[in-house]
């Protein structure tokens, strides 16, 4: 029987909802399947083939894409999943995952600062105290949003931006614009700019707690403590580093210990 | 075989958050009357008459001679049964070939009953089981009359030989005169998905049967499911069939995997429709969600194989356009609100035994409106039996004194037949 793959990440025997969760299988996978066949998962062997699909989300795979699925961040070599299947949401996921109010509802741009603010000093809401140890526990994000990155054609950042922490809980976790129809959930959602891409970058914690930074193809680009990364490229990072993206978003990556 | 369409009716576009999926699902059969579904097995038809004390007299003489009538015209190649029911059942006439030989035997049978004794219908049940069991597959439908109510004591082992039968065959139940309860046979004929009515008089009793018959010979499909998919985490609130008559199919779901769910729907004829009502729960989305809340289909089931022989989906759509979201579609409104009349007429009529007129006053007022509303003229008919219309418009009724008791019975009894939505 045909296996098809939902949007979630479910194999379905249906193509056109899904048999497990009743999304809706996207358009793009039933015409990949006319023309391919069935799409079947792809066998360990048949790794770099060009003409394998992404298990997750049935895409072929892009020659030269490198280990990831350009369009859900699967990892090819590892396995491990790209955006799909959702964690379970659990508090600071769910703050991130509610889609802000879109810029465009803002009527007032908020009072420039005389000059900017050193991100240090951003208010961010901690989840509780973690007892005080010296052991990498993981890896958060605060979503913040730095109006001194506004370049002249933006739109006015949203006035009152609370901060947002978003922990990293996934092996590969996604920064992008959530967008149901296309089933994209990103566990680091950044809906309140739209100059992210709505696949935008990973940020992968690997098995040894060292994380990465991966711009998968972004439209506009993705900057590590000011500076313009290369696309396809794992950067690491560190505690304390920042990830500017989008028109005026800023990422405080920071260790839990 | 026939030729089954199933089409679904619903507004697919959710609010924000909400979780509620509503769905009729209209399912019609046509084409030429096919062979009876299942292989070797024809038709059963069982008669389970009320013998005891109470039937003596005039209901006794009238029913043997419109059983001796249903029995004559019976077709040959089906097989039948008589049990005679007091406080044991009497299989008087066991399962054969309805040749004329056999008939005349049966009719001798009939002719022989003697009333006398109480009445325990789960002993009635039970020889009928054993009969239809007999029988692999085909249309098994049974007639059960009776004119009282049935032994207190029995109360438990009738539930539970109702159970016993479910799914082996069907039951129509008339109650013959006023001095039978109500939900008591209505209890029988919800679960083994029968027809109830009343006959208020003995001399109605040759034209109903007849009826019964017609609808039971004309039945081509065994044995069918209505067979719900949900997604992961749905909750079925509830499956109704809403139309010809609502019959709450919830409590007789049985579960065939995990997410499946089978309603039990009995036997139809060449060319019927049937709607159902359907009420899931599901996650609430976003808005721009998309997800199918449920994939209803009708399963004919022949000699243990199942073929599905119709199938729609039921979508979920989150939006933030109100305009959409808070529309309800016609059928789905046009249900609920027969639903709602049989429920308002129910309570009535109980607020009325309980002399709580100003209760009974508003209620049966309501459901007056709903019938006028709806366009259910049979209902209203009978509503007019009970209550004084005013206005049906805005419900202003006024209860009737000196109702008579088969005139309150036949609107309990009837009110869950529905008026079928009008064509737009």
């Amino acid at each position: 029987m045909a296996v098809y793959t939902c949007p979630k990440g479910h194999s379905s025997t249906e193509n056109d909802y899904c048999s497990e969760c009743g999304a809706k299988i996207d358009g793009v996978g039933k015409s990949e399947l006319k023309s391919n066949g069935a799409i079947s998962t792809p066998s360990a062997a048949g790794g770099g083939g060009s003409q394998q699909s992404c298990p997750d989300c049935g895409m072929k795979r892009e020659p030269g894409s490198g280990h990831y699925c350009e369009i859900c961040g699967f990892n090819f070599k590892t396995g491990a999943h790209g955006e799909i299947p959702m964690p379970p949401v659990s508090t600071p996921v769910a703050a991130v995952a509610t889609p802000a109010p879109p810029p465009a509802v803002v009527v007032a741009p908020p009072p420039a600062p005389a000059a900017p603010p050193p991100p240090a000093e951003v208010p961010v809401p901690t989840p509780a105290p973690a007892p005080p140890t010296t052991k990498l526990l993981g890896w958060e994000v605060s979503i913040t949003v730095d109006p001194t990155l506004k370049v002249e054609d933006s739109p006015d950042p949203p006035a009152a931006f609370e901060p947002v922490v978003a922990a990293l809980r996934a092996g590969s976790n996604l920064i992008g614009r959530s967008s149901p129809r296309r089933g994209i959930h990103p566990e680091v959602s950044l809906d309140q700019d739209d100059a992210v891409s709505h696949r935008h970058a990973l940020l992968d914690v690997h098995g040894d707690g060292t994380l990465t930074l991966r711009d998968i193809g972004s439209s506009n680009g993705t900057s590590v403590n000011g500076k313009e990364i290369k696309q396809l490229e794992d950067i690491p990072l560190n505690d304390g580093d920042q990830v500017t993206l989008g028109h005026w978003t800023r990422l405080l990556i920071k260790a839990v210990h | 075989m026939a030729n089954f369409r199933a089409e679904v009716f619903q507004n697919q576009f959710m609010a924000d958050g909400a979780s509620e999926v509503h769905a009729i699902m209209t399912v019609a059969v046509d084409g030429a009357p096919g062979p009876v579904a299942g292989i070797g097995s024809g038709k059963m038809f069982g008669i389970l008459c009320d013998v005891s004390g109470s039937m003596s007299g005039e209901k006794m003489h009238a029913a043997k001679d419109a059983l001796s009538k249903l029995v004559q015209l019976l077709p040959e190649d089906i097989y039948f049964f008589v049990v005679a029911g007091s406080a044991v059942g009497q299989l008087v006439f066991p399962a054969q070939l309805a040749t004329a030989d056999n008939k005349s035997r049966a009719m001798i049978a009939i002719r022989g009953m003697a009333a006398e004794g109480g009445t325990v219908i789960s002993t009635w049940l039970e020889q009928a089981l054993g009969q239809f069991q007999r029988q692999q597959g085909g249309v098994k439908q049974a007639l059960l009359i009776t004119d009282g109510q049935n032994d207190e004591t029995d109360a438990r082992r009738l539930d539970q030989m109702i159970e016993n039968c479910r799914g082996v065959f069907q039951c129509d139940c008339r109650g013959v005169g006023t001095d039978w309860d109500v939900p008591q046979l209505k209890k029988i004929g919800t679960k083994l998905l029968g027809t109830v009515d009343i006959i208020a008089k003995p001399n109605e009793m040759d034209a109903d049967f007849k009826l019964i018959l017609a609808h039971a010979m004309a039945k081509s499909v065994g044995e069918a499911n209505v067979r719900l998919w949900t997604p992961v985490g749905a909750k079925i609130l509830f499956c109704k069939q809403v139309s010809p008559e609502i019959a709450d199919l919830t409590q007789l779901g049985r579960t065939v995997k995990q997410q499946v769910t089978d309603f039990p729907t009995g036997s139809w004829s060449g060319s019927e429709s049937r709607d159902y009502h359907f009420a899931i729960e599901v996650k609430p989305g976003s808005v721009g969600d998309e997800m199918l809340a449920g994939r209803a289909s009708l399963v004919v089931v022949e000699s243990g194989n199942e073929t599905k022989v119709a199938e729609a989906r039921i979508l979920a759509i989150w939006t933030d356009d109100e305009a959409k979201s808070t529309r309800i579609e016609r059928h789905v409104a046009h249900y609920t609100g027969q639903a709602d009349l049989a429920q308002s007429i129910q309570d009535g009529l109980e607020a009325r035994v309980r002399g709580d007129s100003d209760k009974a006053t508003a209620l049966l007022g309501k459901a007056v409106k709903i019938a006028h509303e709806s366009g259910n003229e049979a209902t209203a008919k009978l509503l007019r039996t009970v209550v004084d219309v005013d206005d049906a418009a805005t419900g202003t009724v006024r209860l009737r004194r000196g109702v008579a008791k088969e005139d309150e019975m036949a609107l309990e009894t009837r009110s869950t037949k529905t008026k079928r939505v009008q064509k737009s």
